[in-house]
């Protein structure tokens, strides 16, 4: 898809143009853990974290929280039926940015474009308002989402803290 | 003599272990406290609402209600300083629920975090926000004319 590549370059453009700047904030940081609804939670604390060293407002860290928790619990609910399995949270943080990467290799989404649809879900039985996405993409400036069924699903968000 | 103590210390320390774990699995107090205002349920929410937490409100709300032939929700989210798209298909869940039988939901203690969220969400299309739970609890019982 067309949009997702070039997300993808504005990615790597800003990495290198971080490390050309000689950056003082360049930081990584995984974290793998089980598909446990109890990690929500975690999760949400570790980036807020990890986060905090850009020294972001209130409402920038509530934004990321609120992005993170969203895409961890899309993985736990969703990426691997029944069983449990493993979800990777990468964070880095570029600058002034905050890239997090949330990875699972579960069953991946058939149709990308139609799971980011506001309020579509696959578990409307479950009280799910499909808002997970929407959510996500109007809290972080960058939005993508690769997964193919089978392959798993990597969500990556980008969110610049302090303006623009 | 030694051989005994060194036992019971060995007990002790898988006893401490057993209970941290348990204490770390389990961690925390109830995520809510549920009470009976006439026809409507108060819910006062302790902690972050997610998806974690969702379900055994949703499952607690909806005895409660049933046995207890509830109209109205009152959602207290005084101590909640998290909330994301689970809790509002929570409270989605709960207002289907309720206006069934005429009733109606309410919101109280809307710290900055969650009225973004209820707002972002477009929940206050169908759930007004008042200042404190006895605020919000009179006005619902009003409405519906609770008995």
């Amino acid at each position: 898809m067309e949009t997702t590549q070039k997300i993808g370059e504005m990615f790597d453009t800003e990495a290198v143009r971080a490390k050309k700047m000689g950056a003082d904030m360049q930081d990584e940081m995984c974290l793998t853990f089980w598909s446990k609804s109890h990690n929500e939670r975690f999760s949400r604390t570790v980036v807020a974290a990890f986060a905090a060293r850009l020294d972001p407002t209130l409402e920038e860290l509530s934004d990321l929280k609120t992005a993170v928790s969203e895409a961890v619990t899309n993985a736990i609910i969703h990426a691997y039926s029944d069983e449990q399995g493993k979800i990777e949270l990468r964070a880095e943080l570029s600058g002034r940015d905050v890239i997090i990467e949330i990875r699972d290799y579960g069953v991946g989404i058939p149709d990308v474009k139609k799971a980011m649809e506001p309020t579509y879900t696959t578990r409307p039985e479950w009280e799910r308002s499909g808002m997970g996405f929407a959510f996500m993409e109007a809290f972080t400036d960058e939005l993508r989402v690769d997964s193919a069924p089978g392959e798993g699903t990597r969500i990556r968000m980008k969110k610049r803290i302090g303006g623009t | 003599m030694a051989k005994k103590k060194d036992e019971i210390e060995k007990k002790t320390m898988r006893k401490g272990a057993d209970m941290y774990q348990e204490m770390l699995v389990n961690s925390g107090k109830e995520e809510a406290e549920y009470s009976v205002r006439q026809q409507t349920l108060l819910i006062r929410f302790h902690s972050d609402i997610d998806h974690h937490n969702a379900a055994s409100i949703r499952t607690k709300a909806d005895r409660l209600i049933t046995r207890g032939g509830l109209k109205n929700i009152v959602f207290d989210f005084e101590e909640v300083h998290f909330m994301d798209s689970s809790g509002i298909g929570m409270i989605m869940g709960r207002y289907k629920q309720v206006i069934f039988q005429g009733g109606r939901i309410a919101a109280c203690g809307v710290g900055h975090e969650v009225d973004r969220i209820l707002t972002i969400s477009g929940l206050y299309r169908v759930m007004d926000k008042y200042e404190c739970v006895r605020e919000a609890v009179e006005a619902l019982n009003q409405k519906t004319g609770g008995r």
